[in-house]
């Protein structure tokens, strides 16, 4: 409460509040008498006959984005949504912190729920692979070093190398 | 690592037709479109079709306005258009049990419940977005994509109603690059879509900047208050006079605020997805824009897009990790980073690695 109040100590906030002010009161004071308002009320402003198209938009909004196909950035984080890894099944697909002690569990394929326990992982994926993976678990870390930097010191450090 | 040529999404299947395999989800998709569309031209003409060019307009400003902050994608925003279309659906069936309840269609109940319903099922849909991906998808959203999403769902509410208001009424006048806008001497009606889109925009700088409560909530559900007030400001002043009106007029601006507080939410949206879009990010070279890669190959301005539609949302979840308590980092925000850079990683790398599974080498063995 102290804080709300303390922010009327300021002029601008008075000054805003008149101009503010002042403009909504020039409709108001040029006419007095009220003036026809639209209606927005979809129960009045049409029938049944109306409304029955929403049907075709509710199997249109159902069907959901049309143009993803599964690869898009939105597919990815809808399958981390659901718990399960776009790079692949770990056992414990929850657990943040095992990420970069656990690099290999992004190798396996896409497992669904559905399809039973997940796949043995960490066998035989190509090196190609697995230093994809090695890169992406350096820049992750690279990335979390340079955004502790901006919240300690206010500037982004230039991890140039991280890659 | 994903292969992108190889949907991994369950799909509901193709159909083919002409030779071409087209993914019966696709095909709903327009068959629903076209039967929420045709039906509304069929009812109103001309009206309905000056509606949709004006409703898509205003989206389509919208769309270009946020093009430099926006993680979101055009068919992600065209599926909002048909949520609102489907809550105005649901509103209409709301209002028939109402009617039954309350008869008299000039009731100050209705009034008041109405705006409330109908501003409230608007918004649904992106609230309920937010709420499914609070563990995914929602950390990486601008203020801007709520925004869109929020004007989408409200410009998809609409568009059936005022085509067949129009159908009605006649035309009216508008402003200039407010096409929904309706001018009627000193009354400003901004229309169902900047109602929700000011929704959402509030709803989307709490989200981002996630103050101290309850200074979240106060400016998370400031948009939608306002809306309300506005949208039973002119419900109530349907053939009515006298001091009741006066004061809402006066409140309301005679409907103007609305416009004045949309733009400069607008701006605000803007500003601040801008801030975290250009700053928060360090120079990682994975985070440079590939442009030779891209343009080399067939798909290049889709593909730069992609990536920075990518890099964006890598943005928004590095601003939030910057905030968020080690619990939230840690449990959340790390896996959504993970996946964002190894994202990135695939435009850059022009040879992505092997995701068929195991390959018939002997197994390496568990790793620790």
């Amino acid at each position: 409460m102290n804080k709300l109040w303390s922010v009327f100590q300021h002029r601008i906030v008075w000054t805003s509040g008149a101009a503010l002010l002042a403009i909504v009161a020039v409709p108001a004071i040029v006419h007095g008498a009220s003036l026809h308002a639209w209606l927005f009320d979809v129960g009045q402003n049409m029938g049944a006959d109306g409304a029955a198209g929403s049907l075709g938009s509710a199997g249109a909004c159902s069907a959901g984005d049309a143009g993803d196909d599964g690869g898009s950035t939105d597919n990815l984080l809808d399958q981390l949504r659901n718990g399960i890894w776009p790079y692949g099944n770990p056992s414990d697909a929850t657990d943040g912190p095992q990420l970069k002690a656990n690099p290999g569990m992004i190798g396996a394929p896409i497992q669904f729920p559905s399809d039973g326990p997940p796949p043995v992982i960490f066998q035989g994926f190509s090196g190609d692979t697995g230093d994809k993976i090695g890169q992406a678990v350096d820049l992750l870390d690279a990335l979390k070093t340079a955004l502790a930097g901006t919240e300690n010191e206010g500037t982004a450090a230039p991890p140039e190398a991280a890659e | 690592m994903p292969n992108t040529e190889q949907p991994i999404r369950r799909t509901w299947g193709t159909v083919t037709v002409g030779g071409r395999r087209l993914p019966i989800r696709r095909l709903i998709f327009w068959a629903g479109v076209a039967i929420w569309l045709g039906n509304m031209i069929l009812h109103t003409g001309w009206y309905g079709i000056a509606e949709l060019r004006a409703s898509l307009t205003f989206i389509g400003e919208l769309v270009l306005i946020t093009s430099v902050t926006r993680t979101i994608t055009l068919n992600r925003v065209a599926v909002f258009y048909c949520w609102g279309g489907t809550v105005m659906g649901v509103m209409w069936v709301i209002s028939a049990v109402f009617t039954s309840f309350v008869p008299a269609p000039d009731a100050v109940s209705r009034q008041i419940f109405v705006p409330f319903m109908e501003e409230s099922l608007k918004i649904a849909p992106v609230a309920f977005m937010l709420w499914r991906g609070r563990r995914s998808r929602s950390w990486t959203m601008g203020a801007s994509d709520i925004m869109l999403m929020g004007a989408a769902s409200g410009g998809g509410f609409g568009l059936v109603e005022e085509a067949f208001y129009h159908f009605h009424n006649g035309a009216t006048h508008a402003l200039d690059w407010f096409p929904l806008t309706r001018i009627n001497g000193a009354t400003l009606t901004v229309g169902h879509a900047t109602w929700t889109g000011l929704a959402g925009a509030t709803l989307g700088l709490a989200m981002l900047w996630r103050p101290r409560q309850p200074l979240t909530y106060l400016i998370a559900g400031s948009g939608i208050l306002w809306s309300i007030i506005d949208h039973s400001h002119h419900n109530y002043g349907v053939d009515r006079s006298g001091f009741s009106v006066d004061l809402f007029n006066f409140v309301t601006g005679h409907g103007w605020l609305s416009l004045y507080f949309f733009v400069i939410a607008l701006i605000c949206v803007l500003a601040s997805d801008l801030n975290v879009v250009q700053r928060v990010l360090p120079p990682l070279p994975v985070l440079k824009t590939p442009l030779a890669g891209f343009l080399s190959s067939g798909k290049g301005p889709l593909s730069i897009w992609n990536f920075l539609l990518t890099k964006r949302a890598l943005a928004f979840a590095a601003f939030h990790y910057k905030k968020e308590p080690p619990q939230a980092r840690s449990g959340q925000l790390d896996p959504i980073l993970f996946v964002l850079l190894q994202k990135l990683m695939i435009f850059h790398d022009s040879n992505p690695p092997n995701v068929q599974g195991p390959s018939p080498t002997p197994a390496r063995g568990a790793v620790a």
